[in-house]
């Protein structure tokens, strides 16, 4: 009994603790970011900077000795640049308290978007519309339009990007040579090409099944592209009513089936994490794999030797409404918080970071795409040939938007996809259970703000 | 039957308990590839640079130090503090004792990650935020429900004549205390003690964010670091290079200790 | 004249850990307590009432009741196996043998581990491919037995639960062969003398008298169980399809990957009253003591 009473005097005393002492200020509406006119232009920059960034595959080194060059050309700042893989958790309740760093990069698992809405983002145009780190160029001028717009959010800029990531499937060059096989181009290839892989005792495609979002990005949004067009996306990441199972959404998730029914996973894909199946590859258990371009600064260090790894769009539905060209791309997206006390020698030093002489190092170093123009140095990283020329080539750039929106749906929509894999839904179950989700998660669902694609 | 089944469990439950952490060490001398290809066999050659990578890139010795003064600081405020609330609690019962044990009691029920943004925010207001000692007030506040919970019940079989003899020979209740029940509580304390140990050693949750700065960090910080990392840059030998490095101090001390950690813990387990 | 002794005494030895406590560990808990009635993101000072809004949000989330399930089924299966396990364990201890005196000393290396080592060890042990369990099958020609253990929505819990086993088994055996120590043996021995078998003399003499000890690895069994987080969300972060989340890692994903911060500690406070439902259930099965009633 003793034990009740404390319990339910916890509870109690708390909440009385609570309403005594706090004077949380409650939500008094929309406003967007500070206006503030920020440029990053200052002559002469001063203080402290701190410079918070999600320290994943491609570290934290290069930002560092960004930092220590920026500190040489501007004697006045102080630069502190620091980094961890689970930043996001630090910096949240910083954004609580309103101490905040003066440029952040906090990774995949902050929302951003929650950020922006709550007004913990300064808009960045003004900014965009200043000079370029090279002085001559409207800055806003430096970037890939395509990518830039990415960090919108009602027609604001609100993030900035810097390396760009693009989605598609791997091969080794070595061993499809060796075997006479060819990336295949339609899935109809595709199923040809595995049946062969599979005679070899060899899994035709492995994935990242404990991240189910690598096979969304891979796969089912590809496809869904390329069997109902661009529109067929673009309507499922605005939440259409009906768009998740559109005839193009099911054909996507049919062919995973049908995939899956043919035993051309490899056996066991559905527990791995993402370097497991990675390795699995790279051993060359698994023939193929769908991953983002970061894949080779991320497996570099623990490549067997005599791999090798080559990039390809994933296949495409022969008679699809699709253009075959297009390509899913991704940010990780940089920003200034509301609440921090230099934010112009923040800016400026990200406009130093995205001068194109660093970007070029970037890439050198890192090996990754990049969202500033003309950015691509001569001695391109031969892992990058590819995705570089499909990039550029490319009639459509795309990105899976939802996701950073209503991360609740993403979890429902993977979990689905899971049960897929498991056998446990057909296709069509597959759609009518994401598309349920679409309109209790989102739709109808007052707490989640929406959005839609630019 | 009996005599077959009871060796056969012991070498089971042994088997289950020692394969997969010598597993670790073993991978801890193979490369990332080598673990993939060859993960149940013996290493190829001692790839002793695991280590190195391990130790250089988290600076694991430093957070070593940190782990260790913010446990035992801890611990030497916890303990007593502890020890004067729960006898207290079970010696001294007075109106509204039992709801002040219910009160403490019902700390043990709640998960530390929800109180992350709160405390972050009173800690930072007390301008303790990312300091040694600001961890170590949060790490003696949560540890005390656990304590009292323990020593009170293992107050409650202390043999209440030793006082009432102490008291009768004018002493007062505080020396009381310290004199005679204080010592012969040592079975007791001593699971406490260990138990808060190991708990502290682990902890990650509260470090991660009432820590910020590099020199503050603690040893579980720095190993979920290096995890974390590792799923970045996949180097599955460094990464069992620092599991084996957090495991073999605690797995010392522990060794070195046992005896007394058993009997500790037996006689403390049947009074709490 | 003792009496204001007393009281003076109290309030020193209990002020120190009772300042600490409310400030340190009360107050923020309460204040996440209050959060459950607000709609907030957890990402800036911004929220707004919403009275009992969450908490009728989360009655009605059938990925909450499935993670309740999963977490009954790691309190009572796994809980049942590891006092089992734990009894049997230490009941094989009592003889000292030189094999009981080595699984007696490694038998906490388990706990006194970080999760965060067992849960890396544990994945590459249930490795689809290159773990040990798939290897081993793979080995005695029992190839078809082999599954994707942490992936597949049958085998995901029950291989938590295993691992949920592997860590707790050496403390209740250790707090078993405590009660066992204790029960007198010239008990056991005159029992024996009365010619009572093994088995009888385990449900006459050992079972009943174990009663403490039963009591307190009962309570921890709860709220251990009850409280699984870390190795769920390190080993399958509550996959496939929810099949290993728990409460904890559903409120984790809300607070912390969703940004709902009040909806999960909506899902906290749930969490916090079955627990004290199921502890004090407990505490009154345990009320008395069977040896008492005997008497």
């Amino acid at each position: 009994m003793k034990l009740l009473l404390g319990l339910a005097a916890l509870t109690a005393m708390g909440s009385c603790l609570v309403g005594c002492g706090d004077k949380g200020s409650q939500s008094n509406g929309e406003s967007g970011g500070s206006e503030k006119p920020l440029t990053g232009d200052a002559k002469e920059l001063k203080g402290n900077v701190e410079v918070a960034a999600f320290k994943g595959g491609y570290g934290i080194d290069f930002y560092e000795a960004a930092a220590k060059e920026f500190q040489t050309k501007h004697p006045g700042v102080t630069m502190n640049v620091w980094g961890n893989p689970r930043i996001w958790e630090q910096l949240r309740p910083r954004f609580v308290k309103g101490d905040v760093p003066d440029l952040a990069f906090p990774g995949w698992l902050m929302d951003h978007w929650a950020l922006a809405e709550e007004g913990q983002l300064m808009t960045l145009d003004s900014a965009l519309d200043s000079m370029a780190e090279d002085g001559k160029t409207r800055w806003r001028d430096t970037f890939d339009p395509r990518i830039l717009k990415l960090g919108q959010l009602n027609g604001k800029q609100y993030v900035l990007p810097y390396y760009v990531m693009a989605y598609g499937w791997w091969y080794d060059p070595g061993v499809f040579a060796k075997n006479g096989w060819l990336p295949p181009k339609s899935y109809t290839e595709l199923l040809d090409l595995c049946a062969k892989i599979s005679s070899k005792g060899i899994a035709p495609i492995t994935f990242q099944g404990q991240y189910p979002y690598y096979m969304v990005n891979g796969m089912l949004l590809p496809w869904c592209y390329s069997a109902g067009g661009a529109q067929a996306v673009k309507d499922a990441q605005n939440m259409e009513v009906g768009a998740w199972k559109s005839p193009g959404m099911l054909k996507a998730a049919s062919m995973i089936a049908e995939l899956n029914d043919k035993g051309f996973f490899q056996k066991g894909a559905v527990a791995m994490n993402h370097t497991d199946s990675q390795q699995e590859f790279l051993q060359g258990r698994a023939a193929m794999i769908p991953c983002g371009t970061w894949l080779y600064s991320e497996m570099l260090n623990v490549m067997p030797k005599g791999a090798k790894m080559e990039f390809f769009l994933p296949p495409v539905v022969a008679d699809g409404a699709g253009d075959p060209t297009a390509m899913m791309i991704g940010i990780e997206p940089w920003m200034v918080p509301t609440d921090a006390k230099n934010p112009d020698a923040g800016i400026a030093f990200f406009k130093f970071m995205t001068s194109v002489e660093n970007a070029k190092k970037f890439v050198e170093q890192k090996g990754t795409l990049m969202s500033i123009k003309d950015s691509e140095p001569a001695n391109l990283p031969e892992v990058l040939k590819k995705p570089a020329e499909a990039y550029k080539a490319s009639a459509d750039l795309y990105s899976n938007e939802f996701r950073a929106w209503y991360p609740d749906f993403e979890k429902e929509l993977e979990s689905a996809l899971t049960a897929l894999l498991n056998k446990q839904l057909s296709a069509q179950q597959f759609c009518d259970r994401v598309e349920l989700a679409a309109e209790e998660k989102v739709r109808k669902n007052d707490s989640v703000k929406k959005h839609k694609v630019s | 039957m009996i005599r077959i089944a009871r060796p056969a469990l012991l070498a089971f439950v042994g088997i289950l308990i020692v394969v997969p952490l010598l597993w670790i060490v073993v991978s801890s001398f193979k490369s990332s590839p080598e673990i993939f290809s060859n993960p149940w066999g013996m290493p190829r050659s001692l790839k002793w640079s695991n280590y190195a990578t391990a130790w250089s890139e988290n600076n694991l010795g430093a957070y070593f130090i940190n782990s260790f003064i913010v446990s035992l600081l801890s611990l030497l405020i916890l303990i007593p503090i502890g020890a004067m609330a729960a006898y207290v609690l079970t010696m001294f019962p007075f109106r509204g004792s039992q709801f002040l044990s219910g009160l403490f009691a019902g700390g043990m029920m709640f998960p530390n990650f929800l109180v992350i943004v709160p405390l972050f925010l009173l800690m930072s207001k007390l301008g303790l935020h990312d300091t040694k000692a600001g961890l170590i007030i949060a790490y003696v506040a949560f540890s005390l429900s656990f304590t009292i919970f323990v020593l009170r019940g293992f107050f409650s079989s202390l043999p209440r004549e030793l006082a009432e003899a102490a008291e009768l020979d004018g002493c007062s209740y505080a020396s009381t205390f310290w004199k005679v029940m204080w010592p012969i509580s040592m079975p007791g304390l001593a699971v406490v003690t260990i138990f808060n140990a190991i708990g502290l050693w682990n902890e990650y949750s509260l470090a991660l964010v009432l820590i910020s700065s590099n020199t503050n960090r603690t040893m579980a910080l720095g190993i979920a670091d290096l995890v974390n990392v590792q799923q970045y840059q996949a180097d599955w030998g460094a990464l069992c290079a620092g599991l084996t490095m957090a495991m073999v101090p605690v797995s010392i001390l522990y060794w070195i200790f046992r005896e007394k950690i058993q009997s500790a813990m037996l006689a403390g387990a049947i009074k709490g | 004249m003792r009496r204001a002794e007393r009281t003076r005494f109290i309030i020193t030895f209990l002020s120190p850990a009772l300042l600490l406590y409310t400030v340190f560990v009360i107050y923020p808990l309460g204040q996440s307590l209050y959060i459950s009635l607000f709609n907030w993101r957890g990402v800036s000072k911004r929220r707004s009432f919403i009275w009992l809004e969450n908490f009728q949000k989360v009655l009605h989330d059938e990925v909450f009741w499935k993670s309740l399930k999963n977490n009954l089924w790691i309190l009572l299966i796994g809980g049942f196996l590891v006092m089992a396990i734990g009894l049997a364990l230490a009941q094989s201890l009592q003889r000292r043998t030189r094999g009981g005196n080595f699984v007696q000393n490694i038998m906490l290396f388990p706990q006194i581990m970080s999760l965060v080592v067992v849960a890396v060890v544990w994945q590459f042990v249930l490795n689809p491919s290159i773990g040990l369990v798939n290897s081993g099958l793979a080995l005695l020609g029992l190839k078809n037995l082999q599954h994707a253990w942490l992936g597949e929505v049958t085998t995901a819990l029950p291989s938590v639960i295993g691992v949920y086993i592997w860590c707790g088994v050496g403390f209740f055996a250790l707090l078993f062969s405590a009660g066992l120590q204790n029960i007198d043996k010239e008990l056991k021995e005159a029992s024996q003398l009365d010619g009572a078998s093994g088995s009888q003399q385990f449900t006459r003499i050992t079972w009943p008298l174990l009663w403490p000890i039963r009591k307190v690895a009962t309570i921890y069994t709860v709220i251990n169980g009850i409280q699984v987080f870390a190795l769920v969300y390190l080993m399958t972060r509550g996959g496939p399809d929810h099949g290993t989340d728990t409460l904890l890692s559903y409120l984790y994903f809300h607070g912390f990957e969703n940004y709902q911060f009040g909806y999960a500690t909506a899902i906290a406070v749930l969490t916090f009253l079955l627990t004290t439902f199921v502890s004090l259930s407990i505490l009154l099965i345990y009320r008395k003591s069977p040896m008492e009633s005997a008497r």
